[in-house]
């Protein structure tokens, strides 16, 4: 799990990897915590392409992502879901919470 | 740290003690084996030094002994000793001492070879405190756990679940689940059940669906609808949980009299309507966000209906019991699921279910908590519905007297209100109406329906019959509904107390700014395709009441309910 920020700084992009559940918990805040730290960032971009599992509590961490954003006035995108990942964001309806692609 | 010194020789003895003492240690002395096994299992000794010369056992044999009798934990023995030849040392480290030291030695040469042992004693102490605390710890948490439960016990009425048409099967991955199956009647008849997973499981997530069971029985005891309902959960849940909890669930009403059955889905996986052959005649996706995210503007509490006719199976299910793996990883699965519901006769589904999903995990937990529901259309499903033969008012018995309640509801109170739930709570401040309540919720809410629907809306009937009629004639209603720019419904509620006869009477009128009907000639045959018969609800509504008549133009009805002995 890693953040790297875009060419045009203006977004930091969270690469995911793996299983993407509760044991990631604290690496995952960590690693938004440096994405909404960023001056500059305007936008954070999940990047599901590597993911092989989410759970709930999974989203759970999207859903406090997406909150501490707001509060920094950054947005949030979800990329590169698809297979089982995108079945779970669509069960949930989460994309009426995020834009996803 | 308290040394243990074991010599034979009261000299020897004294000024090894001397030396220990000096490094700031508390020593105790024995001068023989048995002594020296006597204060071990007295007092608490961290280290001990022995002699290997000793009158009863060698020093060998005690060490050994002391292994032995400390094990699993480890009792530090160092021997000190005069004797020097190789043979010995062996034998030493053989009967399991830490270290061998020869006498005479420095004292600062003494210290430096026991400071080692003493670190590693120090750590294993520590070591095991943090053990006696994770200890307690995992005891008051069983506690803890055993106390939700037995609030969820008490919070879920497990009786409603024993409801004739139903059939639930609820496997906590845990001793506390995360997942919930509720049931209960409105006062209507119609069976509301809700199943909900919350985020985790264990203790944290039953946390998470504690809060809307309260919700979800008192709501359906009023007569509300589902929609309604599920408003009401997200808001509670909204307003309690933290941002990351959420509860995924499935709202359920049957209406075994309308034969039809409405969905709300967020978040869980697909529920379905199986025909008797086990096809699947319909299918409720998951089109809402789960309980607790969506604010109360954004809500959505659209339902999707499908007919319901008798020998169809409603199946619920929570995403555990499709992700259970087996000891390979591989999930039970959705097809399987449906593959074998679909081979399955209605009655023998459940125990099907649990019997393959047991084979497939095959002695493996499940690691999330599993849930399945069975909604049967059946004769015993409906709801019997019938005038109370004698109704015994309580011994005080009040005067119902002249009780008079008058309601004029515009196009605003007619989209947005949940009209039904709320005259019947008005009624039941009367103790009179009381007994009756799931008779005048009945015809309240046929009166009222019928004065929105075909009054107001111009909607018609027909259409409730067809193949999938049910969900185009409630979109159409949604959707005149929403548009709604003009239209009321006046209601009056009073009560009569006739002279001469000690009977208290309810009269309910229901007036509404539609059209009306040709009410006086009822049966005949119009051609113009308006309504020439009564529905199945008014006809229900006739047999009810003492009498229900119309007026004006058709558009108001008078219906006449005899509420008992005054």
């Amino acid at each position: 799990m890693e953040t790297q920020l875009n060419a045009d700084k203006a977004t930091a992009v969270i690469r995911l990897e793996g299983r993407f559940d509760f044991n990631r918990h604290r690496e995952f805040r960590s690693v938004c915590d440096q994405a909404l730290g960023a001056g500059g960032v305007r936008e954070v971009e999940v990047d599901f392409g590597k993911v092989e599992y989410i759970d709930s509590s999974a989203l759970g961490m999207l859903l406090l992502l997406r909150d501490n954003a707001r509060l920094a006035n950054k947005t949030v995108r979800l990329a590169n879901c698809s297979g089982s990942v995108r079945q779970i964001l669509d069960i949930a309806n989460f994309a009426k919470l995020f834009p996803i692609n | 740290m308290r040394i243990l010194l074991v010599d034979a020789d009261p000299a020897a003895r004294a000024t090894t003690a001397g030396q220990l003492r000096g490094m700031g240690l508390d020593v105790l002395e024995a001068d023989s084996g048995e002594a020296a096994l006597e204060v071990c299992a007295r007092e608490r000794i961290d280290l001990v030094v022995t002699e290997l010369a000793l009158p009863d056992l060698s020093g060998y044999a005690l060490t050994r002994v002391l292994r032995h009798r400390a094990f699993p934990s480890w009792q530090p023995v160092v021997v000190l000793t005069e004797t020097a030849d190789e043979a010995s040392v062996l034998e030493t480290f053989d009967a399991g001492a830490d270290a061998f030291i020869r006498k005479p030695i420095a004292d600062r040469s003494l210290h430096a070879r026991l400071r080692p042992i003493m670190r590693a004693l120090m750590q294993q102490q520590e070591s095991e405190a943090r053990e006696r605390e994770l200890q307690k710890r995992y005891v008051a948490e069983e506690e803890e756990k055993r106390l939700a439960q037995h609030l969820m016990q008490r919070l879920i009425n497990v009786d409603k679940l024993n409801d004739p048409a139903l059939e639930c099967w609820v496997a906590p991955a845990q001793t506390l689940s995360g997942d919930l199956v509720a049931a209960a009647r409105t006062p209507g008849g119609t069976l509301h059940v809700l199943l909900a997973d919350g985020t985790g499981h264990g203790l944290a997530a039953s946390l998470n669906v504690l809060p809307i069971t309260a919700p979800f029985y008192r709501m359906t005891e009023r007569g509300f609808g589902i929609g309604a309902i599920a408003r009401e959960l997200n808001a509670k849940l909204r307003d309690m949980m933290p941002a990351d909890h959420f509860v995924a669930a499935t709202l359920v009403a049957a209406d075994f009299r309308e034969q039809a059955v409405s969905v709300w889905n967020g978040g869980n996986p697909m529920a379905y309507l199986l025909g008797p052959q086990g096809t699947s005649e319909c299918v409720f996706n998951s089109m809402h966000l789960p309980l607790g995210l969506a604010d109360d503007d954004g809500f959505d509490e659209s339902v999707e209906t499908c007919n319901m006719a008798p020998g169809r199976q409603l199946v619920v299910f929570s995403d555990g019991l499709v992700e259970a793996e087996d000891a390979a990883g591989a999930v039970f699965g959705e097809e399987r699921l449906a593959e074998l519901l679909g081979r399955a006769r209605p009655g023998e589904r459940l125990s099907r279910v649990k019997d393959d999903v047991a084979g497939h995990l095959a002695g493996q937990a499940a690691h999330d908590d599993m849930s399945l529901v069975l909604v049967n259309c059946n004769e015993t499903a409906r709801p019997q519905v019938e005038r109370s033969a004698s109704v015994t008012t309580h011994a005080v018995a009040r005067h119902a007297g002249a009780w008079r309640i008058a309601l004029r509801l515009g196009a605003d109170e007619l989209r947005g209100m949940d009209v039904v739930p709320a005259l019947l709570g008005l009624l039941n401040n009367l103790d009179a109406a009381r007994p009756h309540a799931g008779v005048l919720f009945i015809i309240l809410s046929e009166l009222y329906n019928n004065a929105l629907d075909h009054g107001v809306l111009g909607l018609s009937s027909a259409l409730k019959h067809e193949a999938d009629g049910m969900d185009r004639y409630l979109a159409q209603r949604t959707q005149r509904l929403a548009g709604l720019g003009e239209g009321s419904i006046e209601i009056v509620l009073e009560t009569e107390e006739r002279p001469g006869m000690d009977e208290n009477t309810l009269w309910i009128h229901c007036r509404d700014s539609g059209p009306g009907f040709d009410y006086k000639n009822v049966g005949a045959d119009d051609g113009s395709g308006a309504r020439t018969a009564f529905g199945r609800g008014l006809t229900l509504v006739r047999t009810l009441c003492d009498s229900l008549e119309f007026a004006g133009c058709g558009n108001e009805a008078i219906a006449r309910f005899s509420l008992g002995r005054a």
